[in-house]
């Protein structure tokens, strides 16, 4: 009772997550790092041709301008065509060059230049570097990258002139811009549509162990019948379903024992009290001798004794099931034991017609038993056996030594069990025959107990048959020898 | 008792002179009564007492082994000895 409110105080104090939120919550996770790599890397592969081709243009107009000056440093109209036409033609990605003599004294400028850039500026910033170009902002804002060289002019040089490339990149910028908003909206639209899709998937993956744990729910044992309908799922939960329909097979099986078996004690019991009710009842009718009485309680005295005995075996088999029940093990010679049997019952076996032999045991067997128990168990064995086995048969007692196990064989030349009947033979009040349950006297405990006392000292009892032919019942117990 | 006697020592019982052809276990079985003349013994006790079966075994066997002795016993002479008592078991008795 303690353990109850403490489990849902820890419960509502950390709320369990669901299997199909955990799912969800890893598939989007996962498919969110996915996009954000792929657009990320993207953007950084498309950034850098951007600027790559921005540096290969500057160059190239470098290279042309340098070539120029070397080689016709007078060619003034093909100068003046390269830096002040060229340029002013372009509409998109418009470039600057200025020339600069030794001086810092302007040359050659392209038209607007001063206007879109502060030149001064431009000057500082480049001076001394020649690797590559670098960022600038123009005077309306507009992105550029600059760049300035010092370059010889004539063959052989003369003096050297400076330079100076500025380039409009804010056609590179605005598509930068709209690649960044894109990402920013995939971004979006995935991290809404990738937690409902898992969780989508993940309902449609966990349904199966929701309709398997409603089928447990349902499950009581008045409709054990039910099974999971394992068809159309996945094989992992087929298999849970598969576990789960043969542990209800199994409970099916035991519960379906227990009635039978508490129907049989009930009707077992009944046929002595009634026995002994309708005596009384009978007696009582009139008055009656002191002789009739007596016959009438002798009756009942009898009736007693075997209502009894039957409760007696049945707490036997209900003790032997307990793990507490405890086994007297001694050392036992069972050579010694089964002439103790043989002697009890030779006088019955020769009223039946029955030769009852017990086998030379060559050497002493010796073995850790409860011998009282494993007395009792092949007692039952060859009282059944004489009661199952016509005049002129044999009952045979026969012990061996199996190194692991000591084994002893009852068999008899008796009427047999039928193959279907055999597994059956060591549940409580199973009768091979039912309606020779009451000619021979049995209670139909019998071989239920033997396999429990086997069991009690870790051993087991097999029945193999053939009928019309005999029946063998062979006992092992592990050989706990005494040295 | 009567004119039954029983010898101990050698194992041997006699009635009205005559010797009783007795095996082991129903020698054990006649002393067993008639040391506790008078006394109802159960089939479990006499079934512990002579063949060592310390459980509520299957006690017809005890009553074809007091019939054999019987057979032997009682029935060829005039008064019995070995009486029923239904329900409980077997008493040795001079007089019913």
């Amino acid at each position: 009772m303690s353990s109850k409110p403490n489990r849902s105080a820890s419960a509502t104090r950390r709320p369990r997550r669901t299997l199909a939120f955990r799912l969800s919550a890893a598939y989007s996770l996962a498919g969110l790092m996915l996009v954000i790599l792929a657009t990320a890397s993207l953007y950084i592969v498309l950034r850098t041709e951007l600027d790559r081709s921005t540096e290969l243009f500057l160059a190239d107009k470098l290279h042309v301008l340098r070539t120029m000056l070397r080689e016709r440093p007078d060619d003034e109209d093909a100068l003046r065509e390269e830096i002040e036409l060229e340029s002013a033609a372009r509409r998109y990605q418009q470039f600057y060059i200025r020339l600069l003599d030794e001086q810092g004294v302007p040359i050659m400028t392209t038209p607007g230049m001063a206007e879109q850039l502060d030149l001064a500026q431009l000057a500082s910033q480049t001076q001394g570097r020649f690797e590559s170009s670098m960022a600038m902002t123009g005077r309306h804002g507009r992105p550029f990258r600059v760049t300035s060289e010092t370059v010889a002019v004539g063959t052989p040089p003369t003096h050297s002139d400076t330079v100076q490339i500025a380039i409009d990149v804010s056609q590179e910028e605005a598509l930068l811009v709209r690649y960044r908003l894109w990402f920013w909206g995939i971004l979006l639209v995935t991290s809404v549509l990738f937690p409902l899709v898992g969780y989508r998937i993940a309902r449609h993956g966990i349904r199966p162990v929701e309709e398997i744990a409603a089928t447990a729910r349902r499950i009581t044992s008045t409709n054990l019948r039910e099974r999971i309908e394992s068809e159309g799922y996945p094989s992992e939960l087929a298999a849970l379903a598969g576990t789960f329909n043969e542990m209800l097979g199994r409970l099916e099986e035991s519960f379906e024992r227990v009635s039978r078996f508490s129907a049989d004690i009930a009707h077992d019991l009944r046929t002595p009290v009634n026995n002994i009710r309708g005596e009384a009842e009978v007696a009582l009718a009139r008055p009656r001798t002191a002789g009739e009485y007596r016959d009438v309680l002798e009756s009942s005295l009898e009736e007693a004794v075997r209502l009894s005995e039957l409760i007696g075996d049945l707490l036997f088999l209900a003790r032997a099931e307990s793990p507490l029940t405890e086994v007297h093990r001694e050392d036992v010679n069972i050579g010694e034991l089964l002439t103790t049997v043989r002697d009890y019952y030779e006088a019955s076996a020769n009223d039946a017609g029955i030769l009852l032999v017990l086998n030379d045991v060559a050497e002493p067997l010796n073995a850790e038993l409860d011998r009282s128990l494993m007395l009792r168990a092949v007692s039952n064995l060859v009282s059944n056996s004489i009661a199952h086995t016509p005049p002129g048969g044999i009952v045979t007692l026969a012990a061996s030594d199996e190194d692991a196990a000591m084994r002893i064989d009852v068999s008899d030349t008796g009427v047999g069990i039928p193959a279907d009947a055999l597994p059956r033979v060591f549940d409580r009040f199973f009768r091979v025959d039912p309606s020779r349950s009451k000619a021979s006297g049995g209670t139909g405990l019998g071989l239920a107990i033997v396999q429990s006392i086997l069991a009690l000292h870790g051993g087991s009892a097999e029945i193999t048959s053939q009928l019309g032919r005999g029946s063998r019942v062979t006992l092992r117990v592990p050989a706990l020898r005494t040295r | 008792m009567a004119d039954l006697e029983i010898d101990l020592m050698r194992h041997r019982a006699t009635r009205a002179g005559q010797r009783l052809d007795l095996t082991s276990k129903e020698f054990l079985l006649l002393t067993l009564l008639a040391r506790r003349a008078g006394e109802v013994l159960s089939r479990t006790l006499i079934a512990e007492s002579v063949w060592d079966m310390n459980f509520d075994s299957d006690t017809n066997v005890v009553d074809v082994n007091v019939r054999r002795l019987r057979s032997k016993m009682d029935d060829p002479f005039p008064v019995k000895l070995i009486h029923t008592v239904r329900g409980a078991g077997y008493v040795f008795e001079t007089e019913s």
